[in-house]
């Protein structure tokens, strides 16, 4: 692999906040040296790799733009662009055109992945973002699909019956959810409310219709009309059998459409409610914005799941290092020439001379004669002396 | 303007600094490797630069005194060698008031004071031993040429005061018991002699004179006693 390949969005994080904690992933919100933000999904299982490498091509502004996926120290990750927007779990309730745009939106951005031959697998309100729409002059909103590539059923309140039997997510299935994510848009409430996965498996699998429109009639905020518009696409969303939804996505947006029609009151009406929707979520959406700048400003912001090693910090490391390394080696240099060359001082020297001229063993005692004329006739004295060290005659 | 004049200067004077040093540093390796001429050399060219720089000052005399001391083994006459040293050692004793250039101050004098003896027999050389046990008082060999001096001057006691004080310190001191037993023997005094050079013999068995000083006391002793006048 080359040092390219190896190289991490991860290892360029300046800054980061963790956005959501528990369940199936952590989520944090990353900003990159240059400013850049990204979303980092910090999985505690893994996910389906395969899915999201083909999601990950797929260019629509209705998906996130997924930059980066795998696994680091252990946990599957995804890294995608920071989505500026609020997600529709945070939104109570909606206006049932504004529902009805929304879920056309899903449905168009599915229908492209089914193009690539995938399904989401997890359609719930947390993974849908509702963003503005940048690239239109007028005021309009556009949805965010998020998560992809899900194992297992997704949430439990939006799971078609046959993903609790294990089967994996196919368009029939997202359809079901799909059903399922409209009534929570519209009530503010899901639809089926259970504690436990087998309770969920037994509610989802018997939807009775007439009581999603009694539901929706005893909220007193539908009108008939809309009520009325809507029963289609309970019919051919909320059912057990996946064939007997809609055959395909295509449909299903149909009768989205025929629904939007009968209730949007024409394109002018809808425009207006869009542009009214679109005001109250701008504030939100700046709100958020303002929080997460100000927490990424933050020096004391969350701690990163991973260890961090961008550019910067691995600069100043390699930095220090280098400076590390050197003033060692000037160290060791200096020391080695110190030592090496290291010659004693004068003082030394002359310590060293006295301690020699002042050594008992040298010729430095004075001795003086006895006097010969008490010394007997065999000892010469002045001979004797003579070998002795000068002075002699002190 | 100004301020680089001055960083010139001193980036000058540390320069001179460095190389006044480095003769220093030239001249002490010359001088304990026994190249005396090239330590003089060194040392006299950092006293060039500056005459005041004690090490350099030190070094020269210890050249000095290193090549009068290799020419005292050869037992040739040292007398101006000596004088030079201690010339030297005097003009330090004015750039240098710490006290570790007094022993070998001390053992100049020493030194002088013999070289100027062995010259003339008859001068007076106390002055200069005074000086040399002034410095270092431990110098025993100032001391016992002292002791000698006021031997011969019949200041007999206060030699034997001197010698005493020798051998209490030094024990070893071959010559103090030497000449403290010979002021007993001019005196004709061989049984103090005999006494003084077997406590020297015993506690230096390998040393010559005494061993030989100690027999003839001995001897002296055992001749005494024959004839009666013991």
């Amino acid at each position: 692999m080359s040092e390219s390949e190896r190289h991490s969005l991860l290892d360029d994080v300046s800054g980061c906040v963790r956005l959501h904690q528990g369940g199936e992933a952590d989520i944090y919100l990353l900003c990159l040296g240059h400013g850049e933000r990204l979303t980092l999904k910090w999985f505690q299982g893994p996910f389906n790799e395969a899915l999201v490498e083909n999601v990950s091509k797929i260019r629509d502004c209705g998906i996130y733009r997924i930059r980066e996926f795998g696994i680091r120290e252990n946990h599957p990750y995804q890294l995608y662009d920071f989505i500026e927007g609020v997600s529709s779990d945070s939104i109570s309730v909606m206006p049932v055109a504004i529902a009805l745009k929304a879920l056309r939106q899903l449905v168009a951005t599915l229908g492209k992945a089914r193009t690539a031959g995938v399904s989401h697998g997890d359609l719930n309100p947390a993974n849908v973002i509702f963003s503005r729409k940048v690239s239109d002059s007028a005021q309009d909103f556009q949805t965010v699909l998020i998560d992809w590539g899900i194992v297992g059923p997704g949430a439990l309140a939006f799971a078609a019956p046959e993903r609790f039997q294990g089967k994996p997510a196919d368009e029939k299935s997202d359809i079901f959810s799909l059903g399922m994510l409209l009534y929570r848009w519209l009530v503010g409430e899901n639809l089926v409310q259970a504690q436990n996965f087998d309770d969920f498996a037994a509610e989802n699998s018997k939807l009775d219709l007439t009581v999603v429109s009694e539901k929706l009639f005893l909220s007193g905020r539908f009108s008939p009309e809309e009520i009325s518009s809507l029963e289609p696409v309970w019919r051919k969303t909320l059912q057990e059998i996946p064939e007997e939804r809609a055959e395909d996505l295509e449909e299903l947006d149909e009768l989205l459409e025929i629904a939007l029609e009968k209730i949007g009151g024409g394109e002018v009406a809808l425009a207006s409610s869009v542009k009214k929707w679109v005001g109250l979520l701008e504030p939100q959406i700046q709100k958020l914005g303002q929080k997460f700048s100000l927490a990424l400003e933050n020096p004391q912001c969350s701690p990163l799941p991973f260890k961090n090693s961008s550019p910067k910090i691995r600069k100043n490391r390699l930095k220090y290092a280098v400076l590390g390394g050197v003033g060692i080696l000037a160290a060791v240099i200096a020391l080695l020439i110190v030592l090496g060359t290291e010659t004693p001082d004068v003082d030394d020297t002359g310590e060293l001379i006295l301690r020699k001229s002042r050594d008992l063993n040298m010729d430095l005692m004075e001795e003086s004669s006895p006097s010969e004329d008490q010394v007997p006739d065999s000892l010469s004295v002045n001979r004797l002396l003579n070998d002795l060290p000068i002075p002699s005659k002190e | 303007m100004k301020s680089v004049w001055k960083a010139l200067f001193l980036l000058i004077f540390l320069c001179m600094a460095a190389c006044v040093d480095e003769d220093v540093d030239r001249g002490n390796v010359a001088l304990r490797i026994g190249d005396y001429e090239r330590a003089i050399a060194n040392f006299s060219k950092a006293l060039d630069e500056d005459p005041g720089h004690r090490d350099a000052r030190y070094g020269l005399a210890l050249a000095y005194y290193a090549v009068a001391e290799e020419r005292e083994m050869l037992k040739s006459s040292t007398y101006e060698l000596w004088e030079r040293t201690v010339e030297e050692f005097e003009i330090l004793s004015r750039v240098d008031s710490s006290q570790s250039i007094n022993g070998n101050y001390s053992n100049s004098l020493f030194y002088l004071a013999r070289a100027t003896l062995a010259k003339d027999e008859k001068a007076n050389i106390m002055s200069l031993l005074e000086h040399s046990i002034a410095l270092d008082s431990l110098n025993f060999f100032s001391l016992n040429l002292k002791g000698l001096i006021l031997d011969n001057r019949g200041q007999v006691e206060d030699a034997r005061k001197l010698f005493v004080y020798i051998l209490a310190k030094e024990p070893k001191f071959a010559s103090a018991y030497v000449n403290l037993g010979n002021t007993y023997w001019d005196e004709g005094d061989v049984e103090s002699a005999w006494d003084i050079w077997s406590m020297g013999h015993e506690a230096l068995p390998q040393d010559r004179v005494l061993s030989y000083w100690t027999k003839v006391a001995e001897d002296s002793l055992k001749a005494m006693v024959h004839s009666g006048r013991l």
